[in-house]
């Protein structure tokens, strides 16, 4: 297994995540958390919990929205899904931050 | 959109707090139950993948707490934590909150007290309909002026002309008159406040009655009463209506009673009762010529300057009702209560009031800021570790600052509290004969305005110590709770007590020129003696008596009077000297001199200078032989004479004015006559038997009690005439006081600002003092052991309070002399930079400055140098 590396620090980076994962779909909590697990390989274990406070904050920022909806299983769960507000911060995010890992890149590239 | 959807979400999540927890724990508990599914998937015993949920998931509680803060409006929670922090800290120390409390509410106190005072006097707006819609017309004329409570006045019929011609400009336009009734009661006539009307006076205003009619008419003998009079003589019964008064001898039907709250246009002047001017016009045809003011609801109150162009257009072609009168022009005044000339002299008086009250304030808030200061300094370990934990400085200081904002405020709400009371008492001051009530309770803006100045004063007073608290000295307070920085918190200190000392100072300076200035005043002599003088008026006006029947009325109560045990003499005159009342008339030699002035004057009768005391230079006063019938005579005061005649004989002179001739008989003495700080004037008395008027007062000189003086004119007044009643009937002193009121309330005001600012400053001194020398404890065992006489401490000691009290008093002398210029015309003459005043002054905030430090510097003789060096 890959070591894992913690992105609950990066609140921001987990943001951009979340609402990447929902820009696909709409989903629940665990969801979320599932899809980005799988997605980056395990590579980022997001420390399960810490999603739930990210996602109030999206939701206060307008940027998703939530309803109580049935899981597959048959559970009630909150769905979450995108605003358009949310797909406007979703590009400006991911700009910002490709911006940020070149700049990163090019620091380590050259001494 | 989606900001919107955000917001709404927040608010919703903040104000349902059960259901944002109950959903929260929903998710959670679905989230751990579908890890626990995939960890069973996984082949993991229940137990385990539910334990391995949990741990995946990460501390629950940690995960609430951070979506809990997310809710919560952040500043809101740490306000309320912040708030509740102060609480308890003031808890703890409960004497130096007490202390602070008290300071601060005197200090918000006086301020609100004053501003609540102006509040009713200046900003406050008529109980009427739109109050802000309704102008006075004011006219402004030479020749003969008449200026009262209710404006520049015209004569009626002038009025009447301006109300047809006006349609455009007013929608209705009024008139009115204050004057005072004689109201017939068991036991003789009293006096009432009352107003003569237009009959669409109330309608104008938009009142409504409380019971009854208001009249809309003017033809009819009819009354409509204030509900203050209609409480206290009819017990606000309902059958008041219909009911008649007797006012002035003749009855009125009462058909209606005014709003409570509605005491006429005038603030202050309470009127008792309105009658329309027709009416009383009908009963006695001498009353035709009255003097009124205006007043209208205007269409449009933005074009003020157009309205006003339209009305003096009016005004000149309105023919010109008196002889030699001009009218220039007229124009638009609010309506605020209190005439024009009036709310300029009394928002600077207020003002300046307002403005000591709030020195006394900084000077409290000041003394808290020190004891702030000082308290920070002995938290200091406290605050080094929460900062050393952790702590946001910014977060820090907003507490600290808080705390001082709590403590104001609640000295703020003692202030509040003080003000009411003050202002209560204050509002029951009665005026015997004077009707004057004046509510100066606080309402909502004053309460505003009272929290708004003590949490300033809060913020402003707490930040310098809430910054000084947290200097980044971590290491140095947590070791031994000394900290670097003693000698600038010393020297920020020193500064803010000098300042004290300074505004002490100004405060003191202030009150004493004001209580010299007095002294001056009253030790002019004013060329009469009014020991012993009661005073009354009557008015035959209202009576329907000719001049024959007056004149004689008169003598007969004068004779009447005379006949008493205890009356010495007595004499009417047309104006009471020293109570600010002025008649003046323009007068020229009669020799042909081109020379001419104005001079005031008074029409007496022969025993006047007698009651008075008045001394005559020359010639005689005014005798029996000097009737109708014979010459006119008049008696000059030097200035008239010197002025008219340069250095020749008056007696014998003649005076013209008016058009009559007067022959001088006498010369008076110099004196005082309108103000008793003005200058020599020229001043004429004219025989009250060749001038008839039927209002005059009677002035009685007389052994014993005052009162029972007064009630014995009474009586026989009342059984010459039971409908004529004796107006404004006190001691002549004490009327000649009222003009003074002002500035005794000044003096006694500021000068109790002045002493609560010494209190305080020498608290100030008292407590930089103290720490001073405790900061210094050390030094002084140190050089008490190498040696040092105990008086060269000492030295050291008294010499650095010398230091601040000089500071001080220098800074309170140069603010004096700018400030004092402003009140050089309510001195009496007295120079604002006046010595002795300042002198004394200093002298005395020297010494309080000793005082304080004594004690103090007596510690620092008694340091035990061995025990010094020891401790730390």
């Amino acid at each position: 297994m890959p070591p894992t590396t913690q992105v609950d620090a990066l609140r921001g980076t987990l943001e951009l995540l979340v609402l990447r994962t929902l820009s696909v779909d709409a989903m629940h909590g665990w969801g979320i958390g599932e899809r980005i697990q799988q997605a980056t390989s395990g590579v980022l274990d997001v420390n399960q919990g810490s999603l739930y406070p990210a996602l109030q904050r999206l939701e206060h920022r307008g940027l998703i929205r939530s309803r109580w909806g049935v899981s597959e299983n048959n559970r009630r769960a909150r769905y979450y899904s995108l605003t358009a507000a949310g797909r406007r911060a979703l590009t400006a995010e991911t700009e910002s931050w490709r911006r940020f890992a070149a700049a990163v890149e090019v620091v380590l590239q050259n001494p | 959109m989606s900001r919107l959807e955000g917001t709404v979400a927040r608010l919703r999540s903040l104000l349902r707090t059960r259901a944002a927890e109950s959903r929260m724990d929903d998710e959670f508990e679905f989230h751990i139950a579908m890890q626990t599914e995939k960890n069973l998937a996984r082949g993991m015993t229940p137990a385990e993948a539910r334990r391995g949920a949990l741990l995946a998931f990460g501390g629950i509680d940690a995960h609430r707490e951070a979506m809990r803060d997310d809710r919560r409006p952040r500043l809101l929670a740490e306000l309320m934590q912040d708030i509740r922090f102060a609480a308890r800290s003031l808890r703890h120390s409960r004497a130096f909150g007490a202390v602070a409390v008290l300071v601060i509410a005197l200090g918000v106190g006086a301020t609100t007290g004053l501003f609540s005072l102006a509040n009713t006097l200046l900003f406050r707006a008529l109980p009427v309909a739109a109050p802000g819609e309704l102008y006075t017309l004011q006219e402004v004329r030479r020749g003969a002026v008449s200026i009262g409570p209710e404006g520049r006045r015209v004569p009626y019929s002038r009025y009447e002309a301006y109300a047809e011609a006006t349609g455009e400009v007013f929608d209705g336009l009024a008139a009115h008159t204050l004057r005072s009734f004689s109201l017939r009661a068991d036991d003789g006539a009293t006096s009432i406040p009352g107003a003569l009307t237009s009959p669409n006076y109330f309608d104008v205003l938009g009142l409504r009655p409380a019971i009854g009619q208001l009249y809309t008419r003017g033809d009819e003998p009819v009354a409509v009463l204030s509900h203050r009079f209609w409480r206290d003589h009819f017990d606000a019964n309902a059958d008041a209506v219909g009911r008649p008064v007797h006012l002035d001898g003749r009855p009125y039907t009462v058909i209606g009673v005014a709003p409570r709250g509605f005491d006429g246009t005038t603030t202050g002047l309470t009127v008792a009762v309105w009658l329309p001017f027709a009416a009383a016009r009908l009963e006695a045809p001498a009353d035709m010529d009255h003097w009124v003011g205006m007043f209208g609801r205007v269409y449009d109150r933005e074009a003020v300057e157009r309205a006003n162009a339209a009305l003096s257009a009016v005004a000149l072609r309105i023919p010109p009702d008196e002889p030699k009168t001009t009218v220039e022009r007229a124009y638009l005044a609010p309506l605020t209560g209190l005439p024009e000339g009036a709310r300029a002299s009394v928002g600077g008086f207020l003002g300046m009031l307002m403005a000591a009250g709030f020195v006394v304030l900084m000077i409290a808030a000041a003394n808290i800021a020190a004891l702030l200061l000082a308290r920070s300094v002995a938290r200091r370990r406290e605050i080094a570790l929460r900062l050393a934990l952790g702590a946001g400085r910014f977060r820090l200081i907003r507490q600290l600052l808080t705390e001082s904002i709590v403590l104001f405020l609640a000295g703020g709400a003692g202030g509040i509290a003080l003000a009411y009371v003050a202002t209560a008492l204050l509002s029951r001051i009665t005026i015997p004969g004077v009707p004057i009530a004046i509510d100066a309770t606080p309402d909502l803006r004053v309460l505003g305005f009272a929290l708004t100045l003590a949490a300033l004063t809060g913020v402003v007073f707490g930040l310098a110590p809430a910054l000084s608290a947290v200097r980044p000295e971590l290491l140095s307070a947590l070791k031994d709770g000394t900290s670097s920085g003693a000698s600038a918190r010393t020297r920020g200190r020193s500064t803010f007590v000098a300042g004290q000392l300074a505004f002490t100072m100004l405060l003191l300076i202030t009150a004493g020129l004001f209580v010299r200035g007095l002294q001056r005043g009253l030790s002019v002599d004013p060329g009469f003696d009014a020991d012993g003088v009661v005073i009354g008026s009557i008015n035959l006006d209202r009576h329907g008596l000719t001049a024959e029947e007056g004149r004689a009325f008169q003598a007969d109560l004068r004779r009447r009077v005379q006949s008493l045990p205890e009356v010495e003499s007595a004499a009417f005159a047309r104006v009471v000297m020293l109570t600010g009342s002025e008649s003046a008339a323009e007068v020229r030699s009669g020799d042909g001199d081109t020379l001419a002035l104005t001079a005031a004057h008074n029409v007496v009768d022969a025993d006047y200078f007698r009651t008075l005391n008045i001394e005559l230079a020359a010639g005689r006063g005014f005798t029996a032989a000097d009737t109708r019938s014979t010459e006119h005579v008049v008696i000059v005061n030097e200035t008239l004479a010197e002025r008219l005649w340069p250095r020749r004989n008056p007696l014998g002179q003649h005076l013209v004015r008016g058009g009559t001739t007067y022959r001088v008989i006498g010369v008076a003495r110099d004196g005082r006559y309108v103000d008793i700080g003005e200058v020599a004037r020229p001043f004429a008395f004219y025989a009250a038997e060749q001038d008839y008027s039927p209002q005059m007062t009677l002035h009685v000189r007389g052994r014993g009690d005052p009162g029972r003086l007064i009630q014995a004119v009474r009586r026989e007044l009342h059984t010459l005439d039971r409908d004529v009643a004796l107006e404004l009937a006190m001691p002549l002193a004490t009327m000649m006081g009222f003009p003074l009121m002002p500035y005794r309330f000044a003096a006694a005001l500021i000068g109790a600002f002045g002493l609560l600012g010494l209190i305080l400053a020498a608290a100030g001194v008292y407590g930089v003092m103290a720490y001073h020398v405790a900061q210094r404890t050390r030094e002084f065992g140190i050089r008490l052991a190498l040696g040092a006489p105990p008086t060269h401490l000492l030295r050291l000691v008294i010499g650095r309070s010398a230091m601040i009290a000089a500071a001080g008093a220098a800074a309170g002398v140069l603010l004096a002399i700018i400030v004092t210029r402003l009140i050089g015309g309510m001195l009496f003459g007295l120079s604002p930079l006046d010595p002795i005043t300042f002198g004394s002054v200093a002298v005395t905030l020297a010494a309080v400055a000793l005082l304080a430090t004594w004690l103090p510097a007596r510690r620092a003789l008694t340091v035990d140098p061995s025990r010094s060096l020891r401790a730390d």
